[in-house]
């Protein structure tokens, strides 16, 4: 159950940025803090790294979403990985 | 629940304290104090420590998160100016890298066939005789550590009195190196990673950032975000993940950025928009001779002039398939002072059998158009692997250098490292080893036919899937008697498998270590975790044969006073059995080797500053000078007064490594040639071959990550749509590729993630299912001895299943 920390940057048009924003809020995967600007800082707790990787890229395809940029992970619960 | 909360709350302080910084409310103190977020581990009983991302050049510092002896988080390090506290995908996993269930842990022989666990003492003594005989040879890697690197150097040179060490650097940015020494006369990149912070235009030659060195490309799309005025252009043989974000995209044909380079500089010249004052004060001409040297021969503006007259725009349109408006457009921008305008390059420019030529070509417009020298104006190239530079440009683990820039060849050089190494004069060869292909070359030939390499000892690096034309260059060696190949590795890999001796080692936070980064960046970290089973330092591989070696009887390791020549004292003075590998963490064998190897830096202005220095920092660029305040300090811009202490006062700019002996740097003049291997009726596409970004080269350790693994399984061939009409293919379907030297069936993706003009394909090198380089070409730079890996002909055929 891996934790992520991670920063949504929002575009400069603040009517596309106001509902990205609320797409993201209206998604319990997703804790969002307060923006500081157009980056808002939030948390995605999932059920595995793989499902944070995907959400982040989803988000990516939100119109209003410019970047999101991971910038910590907690995988201390993760088991051995497997190899391929 | 409670443990989860806590988790949530200090993971969101983190990404607070990041959105601050992205937002220019930075936390971190200028002066480096502890930042708030330090106190708020993710998990409360993490033990936090600094290390470079394991991966690429860009050279990231994450911060690595330790609980009961494992690696359990990773966080951008927001003290890490490279990163400033953010990661791409591959680092944000690094730390999973560890942990694959197949790790290598025992050294392993062949015997019948078969790989058979045997001890260290056995495997040490098989590598120590196998470098008794003739023909033994290293084959190392920019991802080796610098400490790595200068061991295997000293190894072999001061010890072996052998030059036949070479890197896989050679197959990635071995004509950067000899693009700066052709011009400059010393190599690295002048500028560093603050230029894309202010420049104005940037050049994207044949490079894709987005996906090769993604952090630096988000810290230049956050400008174009911010509504910074930063013009991006995209010169390439196709359409990539950059091109997207890109105001230009040029599409050339392989090997037009010769002619599109030449063209630029005809258009300064004819308009007289070149900075006359600039190439007046600072600058000379260069072309070859009858007989083609690096250092070539002087030729007046005039000629230079008169050289150029052919590359109008209509012409460089023929050659290069660029319109002549878009050449123009280059060149009034190179033409204007008020603009500040920053090259990139990488394997585009550098995997080029004119890669000398086309780096040199890239600095000389630069340098004509006086774009050189302020924070903004720099060409700079960027290196794949996370310590090219350092431990391999700079360590000078080839088969002609020597560390610190020297050269084997030159008996000054010799006689330094003589001294340093306190060897008897003599000891270093002065004649080059063999460079990477030829090694190779001469591994997979009889030695009654020449093959006078037998032995390879392979570290932190995988041929048997990375060399270029697979079938020649590597797979006949298996089949010779008396040809011997040791890995050593931290997993199974494609050359492990055709192995006849196998050496586990530990990776990354298992070691302590020191990289060097496309920036002349020397960072620096310790060991964190134990590495699994038996897998041990790659370091101590090397001292551990030396040693061996020595007790052998072998004169070349002890130096002129008798001493083991990796002698190492501890505190009390006495020497540290480090050569044991319950003694080897007894002392920092790390900061001793650098301490020497440091003794080496200052013979080319590349000066760096005592271990110590590196352990409080997230790195430093050399040359790090000790000010009078007692206080070392980076260098940021090279050759520039006010930035560069080498530079004399009043200066202003003095390129002070010259090649022509007067402070001037080298403009050359090279004509555009065809490439060797051109498509034809018989097989006609373009292949060119590269990277993604989930995997880190040959996917050994990113392959071994699941999230990476699902997320780009396997190679594919990208195919451009109207070819697979033409082809009768859609996504899914199989293609046989064939080259002249090789076959290869791949799945179809149709326009894939970038986009092949009609022609041409794209296929990845990361998949050891699918090795692509069984189709490459060998041939290579006349002067950096680097294939091209980018364009050669096939032929494609779908594949109908029966
Ligand atoms: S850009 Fe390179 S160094 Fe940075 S996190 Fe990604 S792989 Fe690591």
């Amino acid at each position: 159950m891996p934790i992520s920390s991670v920063v949504v940057t929002l575009s400069q048009d603040g009517v596309v940025a106001e509902a990205a924003l609320s797409i993201l809020s209206a998604d319990p995967r997703w804790t969002l803090g307060a923006p500081n600007g157009r980056h808002v800082p939030a948390v995605l707790d999932t059920t595995s790294l793989e499902d944070a990787v995907s959400l982040t890229e989803d988000a990516l395809r939100i119109d209003g979403v410019q970047f999101v940029d991971v910038v910590g992970v907690d995988f201390s619960d993760l088991s051995e990985q497997e190899a391929t | 629940m409670k443990r989860r909360a806590l988790l949530q709350s200090a993971a969101m302080a983190m990404a607070t304290t990041a959105a601050a910084r992205l937002a220019g409310g930075d936390e971190v103190s200028a002066e480096g104090a502890e930042p708030a977020r330090r106190r708020l581990p993710l998990s409360p009983d993490l033990v936090w420590d600094k290390a470079p991302c394991r991966f690429c050049g860009t050279g990231c510092h994450v911060e690595v998160g330790v609980q009961k002896g494992k690696v359990v988080a990773v966080r951008g390090d927001l003290q890490a100016e490279v990163n400033k506290g953010l990661l791409c995908v591959k680092g944000y996993h690094v730390g999973l890298a560890l942990y694959g269930k197949d790790r290598l842990t025992q050294p392993m022989l062949r015997k019948d066939g078969e790989l058979v666990p045997i001890s260290w003492d056995e495997a040490i003594d098989i590598v120590a005789q196998r470098a008794e005989l003739d023909g033994f040879a290293l084959y190392g890697s920019g991802q080796w550590t610098i400490p790595e690197g200068y061991a295997g150097n000293k190894l072999m040179k001061a010890g072996l009195g052998s030059n036949h060490i070479d890197p896989n650097a050679r197959l990635c940015m071995a004509s950067a190196v000899t693009g700066f020494l052709s011009v400059y006369g010393v190599d690295e990149p002048a500028g560093c990673y603050d230029d894309l912070d202010r420049c104005d235009v940037l050049i994207l030659w044949g490079n894709n950032p987005a996906e090769m060195h993604p952090v630096l490309w988000s810290r230049v799309l956050e400008r174009k975000v911010a509504g910074e005025d930063v013009k991006l252009i995209d010169i390439g043989t196709r359409e990539t993940r950059s091109s997207g974000f890109c105001d230009h995209v040029l599409t050339m044909k392989p090997q037009g950025d010769l002619a599109i380079a030449n063209g630029i500089a005809r258009l300064l010249l004819e308009r007289g928009t070149y900075d006359k004052a600039f190439v007046d004060a600072h600058c000379a001409f260069r072309a070859h001779g009858d007989k083609p040297t690096l250092q070539g021969e002087a030729i007046s503006f005039e000629q230079f002039k008169e050289g150029l007259a052919p590359y109008t725009p209509e012409h460089v349109e023929e050659l290069s398939g660029v319109k002549p408006d878009d050449l123009r457009m280059l060149a009034d921008l190179f033409g204007r002072r008020d603009l500040r305008i920053t090259s990139l390059w990488c394997m585009g420019m550098n995997q080029h059998t004119q890669g000398t030529a086309i780096n040199a070509l890239v600095h000389g417009i630069h340098l004509l158009s006086g774009h050189f020298g302020r924070p903004g104006d720099a060409p700079t190239s960027l290196t794949g692997q996370a310590s090219a530079c350092g431990t391999v440009s700079e360590v000078g683990t080839l088969a002609h250098g020597l560390p610190g820039g020297l050269l084997v060849e030159n008996a000054e050089h010799r006689k330094e490292a003589e001294a340093i190494w306190n060897v008897p004069p003599g000891r270093v060869n002065p004649k080059p080893g063999h460079h990477t292909v030829e090694m190779w070359k001469r591994f997979c030939t009889p030695k009654s036919q020449g093959g006078d390499i037998q032995t390879i000892w392979v570290m932190v690096t995988n041929p048997g899937q990375t060399m270029p034309n697979l079938n020649a260059l590597v797979a006949p060696s298996r089949k010779l008697d008396g040809k011997f190949l040791i890995v050593s590795d931290v997993y199974p890999t494609a050359t492990t498998k055709i192995a006849d001796l196998v050496l586990p080692s530990a990776m990354w936070v298992e070691k302590n270590g020191m990289f060097g980064n496309s920036e002349r960046r020397t960072q620096q970290w310790f060991k964190m975790v134990e590495p699994p089973g038996q897998a041990r330092d790659d370091a101590w591989q090397l001292l551990a044969v030396a040693r061996r070696l020595h007790d052998r009887g072998h004169p070349g390791m002890k130096d002129k006073d008798g001493k083991f020549l990796f002698d190492v004292a501890g505190p009390d003075g006495k020497s540290v059995p480090v050569w044991e590998w319950e003694h080897y963490y007894d002392v920092n064998v790390d900061e001793r080797l650098f301490e020497e190897y440091r003794k080496f830096t200052r013979f080319k202005h590349k000066d760096l500053a005592p271990y110590a220095e590196y352990v409080k920092a997230r790195g430093l660029r050399w040359p790090v000078i000790q000010h009078e305040d007692g206080v070392w300090r980076e260098t940021k811009f090279r050759f520039v007064e006010g930035e560069d202490r080498y530079v004399k006062k009043d200066a202003g700019v003095q390129f002070y490594h010259s090649t022509s002996k007067d402070d001037r740097a080298q403009i050359w003049l090279h004509p555009y040639t065809a490439p060797p291997e051109v498509p034809d009726a018989e097989f006609p596409f373009w292949l060119c071959t590269g990277r993604v970004i989930e995997h880190w080269h040959t996917g050994t350790m990113t392959r071994r990550i699941p999230e990476l693994w699902r997320s780009m399984p396997n190679a594919y061939v990208e195919v451009n749509a109207k070819d697979a009409d033409r082809l009768g293919v859609k996504n899914g379907d199989r293609l046989a590729l064939e080259s002249r030297r090789g076959k290869l069936e791949l799945p179809v993706w149709i326009d894939g993630r970038g986009a092949p003009p009609q022609g041409t394909l794209f296929v990845p090198f990361f998949d050891e299912t699918m090795l692509v380089n069984v189709l490459t070409l060998e041939a290579y730079d006349p002067f950096s001895k680097q294939p091209d890996y980018k364009k050669c002909a096939v032929r494609a055929k779908k594949v109908v299943s029966t």
